[in-house]
């Protein structure tokens, strides 16, 4: 994406500027229990989103956006090597990003790569700036783990398109500007060949957004329901049929995004999740028990392991790399450390992991964090599709025989 | 697929030693002097010594060494533990120079180094005198000074010495603290242990009185930093391991075919190969980021028992899995598959098991 490089005396000028931005214009984080691991699904209410809008509008006029992505759409044009000093010095501030998680961390990055330089100049830079906010409208009720076998119809009528069905899953779309979606253009052709991607402004008439209430009690998915939404024929990202190559795009970032922890913002440098645990083992004094030390350590070394490969892996993308299957590395591996955190709380909490009194808020975070680590594991791909992909992708092991790959969509078997 | 982050001549450099070894040590071939059917070529260290500057490959230029930094020696010796290659790249080349590297003390360490650089002599690191101690204490190993001389007495055990180095480096108390001393094999009494992995022989040896020489004395730090480099440095071996064995097991499900289907289309198996997958490219971040770290002379402390304890799970736990997916035949003498399990089980005991490395770093961690 870049090929600048730095010198080690830029690095600490930018180091000292970053420092000092947080230090005036960010909160330090308290030791609050849970937070990102396995959570998809913060940011719901007004207020959040005020705040994280605000703060990356100050990111962005600061230049401390969008540092790696070229200068032409709104980015820096800077180095990793800037990214990892800015995640450095944004360690230990509280990062109000989750509403762009999917905006920078999935939607932008696949505008950079397969929409037209018309897309890129009118959405990247307000997407850096936190102006506009994106959803990913995939998923569908009869199309989950097998996301080609959606059905949402887009239909050609002169110059525009014509839009009907549902998604679902769609985390932020209450909140969200604009859309990527991916429709059925051709059902006459074989599943992955009749697909086709749009821009979809999420106000426009006949767009019916409806949030969904998760295990957790949380709010962060919804379904949405596409009745008549006319589209122009710029709405078009890539080509017409096309649509799939496009989409995996999109998927690779989002599981490089939600393992590695942190959208195109990426943090995980830290070791957030071992540090709130350690604190609760000293607090219940189970620290001094070599069970809790041993399982400590272990948590200490997938989160660290986990964000080493994070820093790899966005290096390797931003020296110019497509997302390859690698993020499903990090996804399975992010997976597993958010149920393996949320365990070892219960564990250590004991009998108020599951009953707490009022003033009790310890107890509550933990214990939303359980209830959300399911969420984690199936957010962007169940592990097991996860497997399946590395085996297939990176390993080139032979699929499953499949019935469908080469049958006409409209003659496949369906919910 | 490989996500190192490697420059190209880190790249030039592991090719350069792929093919070396490739030709030079097949598998079959290690596996033959493994059942002691065939040796080592006499001068083959020599050889590779001075043909790739293997030997030397840390060692200073001013010493006849190639001067790389210790990244460089790690990407050296996952190509070693891919192998197998029955040559002290490990030993000698890493685990006995890092110390006289660390100590820092050329007018001492310049006869040594300039041998070993030209692979005329090897040397083993000799730290540890009993089982299930990480890091290594001195128990009973005591140096004496005499005028300008030391003597050593004591005994080390569990030793990589490619069956008798020429010189073992050791540790040992003095009254200004523990030292690090010199001791030639003519001095020391040397026992071949009874070790699993058939292709790497240890010793331990006694040595009563024997003449050393010290590399450096009031030396906990220099102990210290010797012992994190060790594990870092085994770490990147393993690390080499476990890509073989990741690529075996892959091979064999691309090929076997049971109930009219290739056996790598069967999630069961497929899944098996795509978590080895995962736990690898998570140690390779954890060992090439330790060995970058030290390279910088970073404080490695934490950064090394991650390595030590990434790479030494998924070596044991790929050995495993790589004879699970191959069934009966995985199980046989025949099949190299043991020859790296029983390198994996070694190695995850030496320089601190994943078990004393997860209490190092809670302590380190500050708890």
């Amino acid at each position: 994406m870049t090929t600048a490089i730095e010198t080690p005396a830029e690095l600490e000028e930018f180091r000292v500027k970053v420092r000092d931005w947080f230090s005036s214009n960010a909160q330090r984080e308290d030791a609050q229990a849970g937070g990102e691991a396995g959570e998809v699904e913060a940011g719901e209410t007004e207020d959040f989103l005020v705040v994280a809008r605000n703060f990356q509008n100050k990111l962005y006029d600061s230049g401390l956006s969008g540092l790696a992505w070229p200068k032409e759409y709104g980015g820096q044009s800077l180095t990793m090597n800037h990214q990892r000093v800015f995640n450095e010095e944004a360690s230990g501030y509280v990062m109000p990003s989750t509403p762009f998680m999917v905006t920078l961390g999935m939607c932008a990055p696949t505008i950079l790569q397969y929409g037209t330089e018309e897309q890129r100049k009118r959405h990247i830079g307000p997407m850096l700036r936190g102006d506009e906010i994106w959803c990913q409208l995939f998923s569908e009720p009869g199309a989950g783990s097998d996301v080609a076998g959606l059905t949402t119809k887009a239909v050609r009528d002169g110059d525009e398109w014509v839009i009907n069905g549902q998604k679902v899953w769609t985390s932020g779309a209450h909140y969200s500007n604009f859309g990527l979606i991916v429709t059925r253009t051709n059902p006459d052709v074989p599943k992955h060949k009749g697909i086709t991607m749009f821009i979809v402004d999420m106000k426009a008439p006949g767009v019916t957004v409806r949030p969904l209430r998760q295990m957790s009690g949380a709010s962060g998915f919804n379904e949405v329901f596409f009745d008549n939404v006319r589209l122009p024929a710029t709405a078009l990202v890539g080509e017409v049929d096309q649509g799939w190559t496009a989409a995996i795009g999109t998927l690779m970032n989002e599981r490089v995004s939600i393992g590695a922890g942190g959208g195109g913002l990426g943090r995980g440098t830290g070791t957030v999740q071992f540090d709130r645990l350690a604190e609760l083992a000293t607090h219940t004094g189970a620290i001094t028990d070599p069970v809790t030390r041993n399982e400590l350590a272990t948590i200490w070394v997938k989160e660290r392991t986990l964000a080493i490969l994070g820093d790899r892996m966005r290096a390797s993308l931003k020296s110019g790399n497509a997302p390859g299957p690698e993020g499903s590395i990090a996804k399975l591996a992010g997976s597993e450390l958010g149920s393996r955190v949320a365990d070892m709380a219960m564990d250590l909490l004991a009998e108020s992991g599951q009953a707490w009194t009022n003033d009790d808020e310890e107890s509550l975070r933990w214990a939303t964090n359980l209830l959300g680590s399911p969420g984690g594991a199936i957010a962007g791909g169940t592990p097991e599709i996860m497997r399946n992909i590395l085996g297939e992708r990176s390993l080139g092991l032979p699929k499953e025989p499949q019935l469908d790959r080469d049958m006409p969509f409209k003659e496949i078997r369906a919910n | 697929m490989c996500m190192s982050v490697m420059t190209q001549e880190r790249e030039a450099l592991k090719g350069a030693v792929a093919d070396y070894l490739d030709a030079t040590f097949p598998i079959d071939k290690v596996h033959r002097i493994a059942n002691g059917k065939e040796d080592v070529s006499a001068g083959e260290w020599t050889k590779a010594a001075q043909g790739l500057g293997l030997a030397g490959l840390v060692i200073p230029e001013e010493f006849g060494g190639q001067g790389a930094s210790l990244g460089e020696l790690g990407v050296v010796l996952q190509e070693f533990g891919r192998t197998l290659a029955p040559l002290p790249m490990l030993s000698s080349a890493a685990l006995g120079t890092v110390p006289f590297l660390v100590c820092d003390n050329a007018n001492v360490s310049k006869p040594y180094l300039e041998a070993l650089a030209a692979g005329t002599a090897t040397a083993a690191l000799a730290l540890s005198e009993a089982a299930n101690q990480w890091p290594a204490t001195i128990n009973n190993t005591v140096a004496t000074q005499n005028g300008d001389t030391w003597t050593v007495t004591g005994s080390k055990t569990f030793i990589l010495d490619n069956g008798g180095a020429d010189f073992y480096i050791v540790s040992a108390s003095t009254p200004q603290g523990p030292g690090i001393f010199v001791v030639n094999s003519a001095d020391v009494q040397r026992t071949d242990l009874n070790a699993m992995d058939l292709t790497r022989k240890q010793s331990s040896i006694s040595f009563n009185n024997a003449k050393a020489t010290a590399l450096a004395v009031n030396a906990q730090s220099q102990l210290t930093q010797i012992q994190n480099l060790a594990a870092t440095l085994v770490a990147s071996e393993q690390l080499g391991g476990a890509d073989a064995i990741l690529k075996m097991m892959v091979e064999y499900a691309k090929m076997r075919v049971q109930f009219g289907r290739i056996i790598g289309s069967f999630q069961a198996i497929k899944h098996m190969c795509a978590n080895t997958l995962v736990e690898v490219e998570q140690a390779r971040g954890a060992a090439e980021d330790a060995a970058d770290r030290a390279a910088q002379g970073e404080d490695i402390t934490l950064s090394a028992s991650l390595a030590k304890i990434a790479c030494s799970e998924v070596f044991s736990d790929a050995t495993l899995t790589n004879i699970r997916v191959h069934g009966g035949i995985g199980y046989t003498w025949e099949h190299p598959a043991h020859l790296y399990f029983r390198r994996a089980r070694s190695t995850n005991a030496l320089f601190g098991s994943p078990v004393q490395h997860r209490e190092a770093l809670l302590v380190g961690l500050g708890y």
